[in-house]
């Protein structure tokens, strides 16, 4: 599984990894996940508002941070 | 999409209609004012109604969201609806501004009335606290 935070490091952009790193550890999957700063990459994917997370490509939560709850939901979909 | 990160930008979005004619351009106008004065964010109307699935969660997170039509043909209103989101604010430019919709460019003019109208009404908002 590859999870994806987009975000350039703010405040809510790194509350985001705290929290996909947390709900990753809870559920117990196995994932990669990969912070995607780069501005320019972020755009191009068609994300237009930060932080956003997107799971195994598709795009899952944009301008929110999920709580880790919400995540595990996520990953078990 | 602003230069810094945007995690502050999604709480109004504003959806122009970006229509052809010169009322869709005076929405798309607007739009862009607003970005430039920091009242509200422009966002993707058309790929809401292309339901890209980025472009369309995005909208969901926004705490308001302003759609802006340039008439009654309410393209961006119908976009929204595609996913099942509903506008907080809501504008009609040809009704709103007493605007004739004809195929030519947008006057100044108009554009600055209907800049101050949706802005007074995004305050209006904003003031009640929601």
């Amino acid at each position: 599984m590859k999870i994806e935070v987009f975000g350039t490091g703010c405040a809510k952009c790194k509350r985001l990894e705290e929290n996909v790193r947390k709900a990753v550890k809870e559920a117990g999957v196995t994932a990669d996940v990969v912070k995607v700063q780069d501005m320019d990459k972020i755009i191009d994917r068609g994300i237009m508002l930060t932080p956003a997370l997107a799971i195994d490509g598709e795009e899952v939560a944009v301008g929110r941070v999920p709580s880790v709850d919400e995540i595990k939901r996520m990953l078990k979909k | 999409m602003v230069s810094k990160c945007g995690c502050e930008s999604s709480d109004i979005l504003v959806l122009p209609c970006s229509g052809a004619a010169n009322c869709g351009q005076i929405a798309n106008e607007i739009a862009l004012r607003l970005r430039d004065s920091g009242a509200a964010t422009p966002y993707c109307t058309v790929g809401i109604g292309g339901h890209v699935k980025g472009i369309v969660e995005g909208a969901r997170s926004a705490k308001v969201l302003v759609a802006i039509d340039g008439c009654a043909v309410a393209c961006a209103k119908k976009c929204l609806e595609g996913e099942n989101l509903k506008p907080t604010i809501y504008f009609v430019v040809a009704d709103g501004l007493g605007i004739k919709k004809d195929k030519v460019r947008p006057k100044e003019e108009d554009i600055g009335r209907g800049y101050d109208e949706i802005l007074s009404k995004i305050r209006a908002l904003c003031s009640k606290g929601k």
